[in-house]
């Protein structure tokens, strides 16, 4: 029964092979020599100073957070697709589905509402609003 | 060092894998952007179009000691510099070579007399494969260096368990 | 104006301890107390027919009895130029480990004075009274010593570094072993280098301007000539047709 998926199989092994042989080799055959000195930051040859964490911005993190919740929503449409037309019903079936999408669109309403789709934010268009 | 450096027969198969070796890390040494005074003008002029370094694969300067094969240390090491100077070594990963380009790395140059503040000769910090004397040596005369680092290359003793000289063996310094 | 008329303006100005003009030299200087220098700077920076608004330099040169501060002055309006100099004398038994010449700082009458005057008191040890930022400039800030003064000390190392010609590689240093071979300590005033006596077997006077020094030179060429090709000595040497 799995004999249709030998070709998998070949490839796969091809694959873990290809990736292991040189990290093994290498791992072999390089110096390794570390010490204190070499295994200090660097920066630019002076005594490393500051955090090594950096804060980041949040703007990143919204964006793929925001990227995440319709890139599984695509997901979750394609099965949908596919066995679309062995409903008996397709009418429900389609107004589920356009629910469905909706209601995440709604969400997209309100990130986009916040603010949050933006990734420039200027400080003079709300001036010119207050005055 | 690897597992298997230094640990194999000194036979023919194993000096043949060990001049491959050598061959490949001798033409593709990529150095450190490391310019401190004058001499740095005639090394960004080996990089250069006329006296093309790239042709012996060493044009692929890096800017990080993490991922360069050697430094030239172009000029005057002061007291200050030579600090900074240990530390970029200290940070290359094996193998790494060093090229002592100009009188005052070689051996303090003008300032060997009177210099209060200056390293006599960049020896005294790292330790030196290559000496290019001159103030500033020609274009030519680093290329010929480096070739000649590329000769010292392939005399090193990868696997196979020849006498290393003592600046290989040295465990501190690679 | 010339130096003559500029000095003439300097010393009807009504300050006191402005010496006399020196023409001596290249440059004519005028010889001020130290006390005069700074109000002297400013006469000279605000009056209209001398109006010297660039300061050039601040250097200070080491003399047996005394150490002179030198002032470049310059004037882009009316294109004339001044040279100031302030001895401050050398007490008894001053040298380099308990003499610090004191002199007003001229940093208030112009700015650039700050930098140069910084560079002085870190190569030569003068102090500025007065100075905004009185630290060093060119060498690290932990360096003890003033090392242009004629009777400085070369040190052996700085943190760490081995700072002399046969020192010992920090990588070559065992636990236990000296960073140098021992060696008589260095009087202050010594070179750190003292080349071996004869690199070269040519005679000091061979060549130059004078005539026997040139046949001292034409009796080594031939002597050279000689011994690459042997058989063609002969007369003068090879010039152009």
């Amino acid at each position: 029964m799995f004999l249709t998926y030998h070709a998998v199989l070949v490839f796969l092994i091809t694959g873990v092979v290809m990736v292991c042989t040189p990290l093994v080799l290498g791992a072999l055959f390089r110096p390794r020599n570390p010490y204190p000195e070499k295994s200090m930051p660097y920066e630019c040859a002076e005594d490393p100073v500051g955090d090594a964490q950096i804060r980041f911005d949040m703007r990143f993190y919204s964006a793929a957070l925001i990227f995440i919740i319709f890139d599984v929503e695509i997901a979750l449409m394609f099965p949908w697709a596919r066995v679309f037309q062995g409903f008996p019903d397709r009418g429900l079936a389609a107004i589920e589905g356009v629910i469905f999408v909706l209601i995440l669109g709604l969400g997209l309403l309100y990130v986009w509402a916040k603010g949050d789709v933006t990734w420039i934010k200027s400080f003079r268009s709300r001036r010119r609003v207050q005055d | 060092m690897g597992v298997l450096n230094n640990s194999l027969p000194d036979i023919a198969p194993v000096r043949g894998v060990d001049a491959a070796i050598n061959w490949g890390r001798g033409s593709s040494i990529w150095p450190m952007t490391f310019g401190i005074a004058c001499c740095a003008i005639e090394m960004m002029a080996v990089y250069a179009a006329t006296f093309d370094l790239d042709r012996f694969g060493a044009g692929v300067p890096r800017a990080t000691p993490r991922q360069s094969d050697l430094i030239i240390v172009p000029g005057t090491v002061n007291a200050k510099m030579a600090v900074r100077v240990k530390r970029l070594y200290d940070q290359m990963a094996e193998p790494r070579y060093v090229l002592a380009m100009g009188a005052c790395v070689c051996g303090g140059g003008p300032y060997v007399k009177w210099g209060y503040n200056t390293v006599k000769g960049v020896h005294k910090v790292i330790p030196v494969d290559i000496f290019v004397p001159g103030c500033p040596p020609r274009p030519e005369a680093l290329m010929d260096g480096i070739l000649k680092l590329k000769e010292k290359i392939s005399r090193e003793a990868v696997f196979a368990r020849r006498e290393r000289s003592a600046r290989e063996m040295d465990a501190r310094y690679g | 104006m010339n130096e003559q008329g500029l000095h003439g303006r300097l010393a009807s100005s009504g300050i006191a301890g402005i010496g006399a003009l020196d023409s001596s030299a290249r440059d004519p200087f005028v010889v001020l107390e130290s006390a005069a220098l700074v109000p002297a700077l400013t006469f000279l920076r605000d009056q209209p027919d001398t109006r010297m608004e660039v300061l050039h330099n601040v250097t200070a040169v080491e003399r047996p009895d005394a150490m002179e501060l030198v002032y470049h002055l310059c004037s882009l309006t009316h294109h004339h130029s001044l040279t100031l100099k302030v001895k401050v004398p050398r007490p008894e038994g001053g040298n380099h480990d308990n003499w610090r010449p004191e002199v007003p700082s001229v940093a208030g009458v112009y700015s650039a004075a700050i930098w140069h005057e910084r560079e002085q008191w870190d190569l030569l040890g003068v102090r500025f009274a007065g100075n905004p930022d009185h630290r060093r400039i060119l060498l690290p800030e932990e360096w003890i010593g003033h090392p242009l003064r004629k009777d400085y000390v070369y040190p052996t190392d700085h943190g760490g570094i081995p700072l002399e010609l046969d020192a010992v590689p920090l990588y070559e240093r065992r636990p236990g072993q000296p960073s140098q071979p021992p060696k008589p300590p260095r009087p202050a005033g010594t070179p750190l280098f003292q080349p071996p006596a004869a690199l070269s077997k040519r005679p000091v006077g061979a060549g130059g301007t004078t005539d026997e020094g040139r046949k001292q030179a034409e009796a080594l060429e031939k002597d050279r000539l000689a011994r690459r090709a042997p058989g063609t000595g002969a007369g003068g040497t090879e010039g152009k047709p």
